[in-house]
């Protein structure tokens, strides 16, 4: 499946329809707009080859479903950005999201609501 | 229902009439004289019966009363109709003559309702016992009128009452009786009500109240200070009294009891006690009991309650109220009936009748009784409910129902200008042997003649009386439950009888399977048995006579292997699979398991476990086999030797190597207020490998799809994608996890929220299957979220899916 919700960051983030009520506390935990340089950083970090214990130095695993093939993270300082990967799972029989699991495919770095489910 | 009404003339030739068609419920009048006059009139100045024939799986489906009366005058008798009894060889009717004055007719009719003759014996007895007897014989279908003023004179008897019996040595269940008074001057008519008398019969199958003893009631007997309701003339004296006759050879002791009522009071009395030597007959003077020491003298009427150490039948009473002239007066029928559920004919309201309607409980413990009306051809009722002490009586004036527009139990009245109906009463607390009595009184305000009805009792049909399940079958450790169900003889419906059959159930073999007191089977081992119980039901046995007999409905029992799932339970063609059969009660002998699957899948059971709860099978699916669903059983053989299959668990075949059986792996509750779950799912084919190609994911709807984002209720703030569409994986991934988040911040000041569903969709899709069109794994999981205040007085957050749930403190409380 292609992933979705791939938007560029600076332009989306004045144009979120939030409500009201949760404006005030979700600007509360993201940071202010200069500080996406340093998530863009960590972005960049995420390359293919690399293992998934690298991936996940940087960017947490969100809610809803995840898979050992499959995985979309948070960027912890702001949960709105997010990034999805793909992982050649490293086969190790009885252990399912393998620290040693490469990476396949990079999504871009993109705002959305977090999952919940 | 169709009817055939015939007239049958004293040498049984038939004269049939014009078919009648009654509704359920229905109350249907068909003119005799009429019909004679248009259809017969060569019976004309003749006498005979009446007879009707219908098809019906119970003869109580039709309840029937023949009223004769003399038009013009105060005279009128009600004649139940009653079917022939087959089974019954050797018996009598047991009856007591009166004559109540020089110049009253009577006639006692004979009647054969059987094919074969019928040799009588007549016995005619003084009140002292002393006896005159005479043979007769009855050609079949055939009737005889006798006087017994005649007979009595002519047997040199003396006084004005006494006994009579008639007997048969041969098809006596073919015979019917029945005694009338009747004096046109005076206008006086009277029913002297006679008895079956069975030598078989027994206590237990009549004694409805479990007092072990006899009881005889008569519900309505009119005192000596007439109802004002029977609209006698003013001044009217009644004189009330019993006659109680002892049928057999030898002494009988007898005890009467009154439960009288004014217009505003209700009383119990004792009566006398009596020992009755052999064949002798009593008459108890009740209006000279009426002296303020016994019954008070305002007292309108009383039940009649007498109790005797002889058998059923052996003892026999009649009741009648009458003034000095006989022109005014009332009858009550004795009856040893209780019922659980009675059926009445006709009740009469217009300007010139009237009808009062009772039911008591003759039992020993309180009970509910239902009394019904039905109107307007069945098609309406209108219901009353009342408790009642044991004795206590229920009366309906039906005229005082209409008249006053008294509402039922649901706020109904009865039409103002309703005539007639039918009515019923149920005994709603005793199912399987009830406990009511009934009685009821039609008054003709223009003669002032009293006629009395009697109801039918509905006993259960013969036969009719099984287990739920037979066989029952049971799961092996698991409990299989049984009852018993009966068919009512008047509406032929099936009623669940099951408490009156609690503590008699057994099994043949308990090491295969026991039983409760309640009939809770519980499998022991795998194997055949049988189960049964036993109770006492009310029957139906011929018309008006409901007794009491012992049903032991029974079947088989078989404790079944049971299998809860198959893993996986899809297979692909071609492919050689091993299957995991759960469940309980496979035998722990490899050898004793047979597994039968679908056409082109061959079998091999591997092993089993010490526990006898999981086989290892090999399916080998030919490639050929037909794809689709097909039943997989376990057969095991038992200790016994018998074979007892399982019960069968789906196994579908396809084509291709698809995703199937997903299911909870683990979950775990998160102190961040998540739930967490792992799935795993299998490959049709045996090996996950076979899915790489294949999609698993989700989806979540929430609230207000496909409207977007969804904003969560205050106080949780968040908001989401409407729906939510995550990663998806790989079909060959060897798992899924799956966090189902609190909100990301709550608002205060806090408030409860209803809850509100996100429903979560599993999904797979391979691309060579069904165009890679997605399929749902199971059916779509509710994720429910609230915020309430829970007992401890904080504020909490509460999460449920799939019967788990997380609780959350909101923070700063």
């Amino acid at each position: 499946m292609k992933f979705r919700f791939k938007m560029l960051v600076m332009g989306l983030l004045l144009v979120l329809p939030l409500g009201a009520n949760q404006q005030r506390n979700l600007s509360q935990n993201c940071p202010p707009c200069g500080d996406f340089t340093e998530a863009l950083k960590d972005y960049q970090r995420i390359k293919v080859g690399i293992p998934r214990k690298e991936v996940e130095k940087y960017f947490e695993r969100g809610g809803g479903s995840q898979f050992p093939s499959a995985a979309h993270y948070n960027y912890p300082k702001c949960y709105y950005l997010h990034v999805d990967v793909k992982f050649e799972v490293s086969g190790k029989e009885g252990k399912p999201f393998s620290p040693d699991d490469t990476v396949l495919e990079v999504s871009r770095l993109y705002v959305d609501y977090p999952t919940m489910d | 229902m169709t009817v055939t009404p015939l007239l049958r003339a004293a040498d049984g030739t038939e004269t049939p009439l014009s078919l009648v068609v009654v509704q359920p419920q229905e109350v249907k009048t068909v003119d005799l004289a009429a019909a004679i006059r248009n259809s017969a009139p060569q019976l004309i100045g003749t006498y005979g019966s009446a007879a009707l024939r219908y098809h019906s799986p119970s003869q109580a489906s039709l309840y029937a009363v023949s009223m004769v009366m003399g038009v013009g005058h105060s005279i009128a008798f009600h004649i139940d109709a009653t079917g022939e009894d087959q089974t019954q060889d050797v018996g009598s009717r047991e009856g007591i003559w009166w004559l109540p004055n020089a110049t009253a007719n009577d006639y006692l009719v004979l009647m054969n309702r059987g094919q074969n003759s019928l040799q009588l014996r007549l016995s005619l007895f003084d009140a002292s016992g002393k006896v005159s007897i005479q043979n007769l014989i009855l050609p079949p279908r055939g009737m005889n009128r006798l006087s017994i003023r005649q007979l009595v004179a002519g047997a040199g008897l003396a006084g004005s009452y006494g006994g009579m019996k008639v007997s048969a040595e041969n098809h006596a269940g073919s015979l019917d009786t029945l005694h009338v008074l009747f004096e046109k001057t005076a206008g006086f008519s009277a029913v002297m009500k006679m008895f079956d008398y069975d030598p078989k019969t027994q206590l237990k199958e009549r004694d409805y109240a479990k007092t072990s003893v006899w009881t005889l009631r008569a519900p309505m007997l009119a005192l000596s200070n007439p109802d004002p309701a029977l609209a006698f003339p003013p001044g009217t004296v009644l004189r009330p009294e019993i006659f109680i006759r002892n049928t057999t050879a030898k002494p009988v002791d007898a005890a009467l009891r009154f439960n009288w009522r004014t217009a505003s009071t209700i009383g119990k009395a004792l009566g006398p006690a009596l020992r009755l030597r052999p064949h002798e007959t009593w008459r108890i003077d009740v209006a000279a009991l009426q002296d303020g020491k016994t019954l008070p003298p305002d007292a309108n009427w009383a039940s009649v309650i007498i109790t005797t150490n002889s058998k059923p039948d052996e003892l026999m009473a009649v009741a009648a109220s009458y003034d000095a002239t006989l022109r005014y007066g009332a009858q009550t029928p004795f009856s040893d009936q209780l019922s659980h559920q009675w059926k009445g004919g006709m009740w009469e309201y217009d300007p010139y009748h009237n009808s009062i309607i009772t039911a008591g409980n003759g039992g020993t413990k309180p009970t509910r009784a239902a009394f019904t009306i039905f109107y307007n051809q069945g098609t309406q009722r209108y219901d009353l409910e009342q408790t009642l002490q044991p004795d206590e009586q229920m009366w309906m004036d039906v005229g005082k129902l209409i008249g006053e527009h008294l509402p039922d139990k649901n706020g109904k009245t009865l039409p103002a200008d309703l005539t007639s109906g039918s009515y019923e009463f149920r005994d709603l607390a005793n199912t399987g042997v009830g406990t009511l009595f009934e009685g009821k009184v039609i008054y003709d305000k223009t003669y002032g003649h009293v006629t009395y009805g009697c109801a039918a009792c509905c006993g259960y049909k013969l036969n009719s009386v099984l287990v739920w399940f037979d066989p029952l079958g049971v799961p092996f450790q698991g409990l299989g439950y049984d009852g018993v169900n009966a068919t009512d003889s008047c509406s032929l419906q099936n009623f669940d009888v099951s408490d009156s059959f609690y503590g008699g159930w057994s099994t043949a073999n308990t090491s295969v399977a026991t039983v409760d007191h309640y009939g809770t089977h519980t499998g022991v081992s795998v194997g055949s048995t049988t189960s049964s119980t036993y109770g006492d039901l009310q029957m139906f046995l011929k018309s008006w006579n409901c007794p009491i007999q012992r049903e032991s409905p029974g079947g088989g029992a078989n404790v079944k292997p049971t299998i809860s799932s198959l893993l996986p339970s899809t297979g692909t063609v071609g492919k050689t699979l091993t299957i995991v059969i759960t469940g309980s009660g496979f035998s722990t002998t490899l050898a004793n398991n047979t597994v039968q699957a679908g056409s082109g899948i061959a079998v091999t059971v591997v092993s089993v476990s010490t526990d006898g709860t999981t086989i290892n099978a090999s399916f080998a699916i030919a490639p050929n086999a037909p794809v689709g669903s097909s039943g997989v059983t376990v057969t095991v053989k038992a200790s016994d030797g018998s074979t007892v299959p399982s019960n069968s668990v789906n196994f579908t075949l396809v084509a291709v190597a698809i995703p199937t059986d997903w299911t909870i792996l683990s979950e775990a509750p998160l102190n961040s207020g998540a739930l967490f779950f792992q799935y795993v799912w299998s490959s049709s084919t045996g090996a996950k490998a076979d899915l790489s190609t294949c999609s698993v994911g989700e989806t979540v709807f929430y609230p207000n799809y496909p409207t977007t984002p969804y904003v969560w209720p205050l106080p949780m703030v968040q908001s989401t994608q409407n729906p939510t569409f995550p990663p998806t994986g790989r079909g060959s991934d060897a798992v899924s996890e799956d966090t189902n988040y609190p909100p990301g911040s709550y608002q205060q000041p806090y408030s409860a929220t209803n809850p509100f569903t996100a429903t979560q969709r599993w999904w797979w899709s391979c691309p060579y299957y069904n165009n890679g069109s997605p399929n749902n794994f199971v059916p779509d999981l509710s994720i429910v979220r609230k915020i309430f205040k829970d007992t401890d007085g904080f504020w909490k957050y509460q999460i449920t899916k799939s019967g788990y749930t997380n609780t959350v403190k909101l923070p700063n409380q």
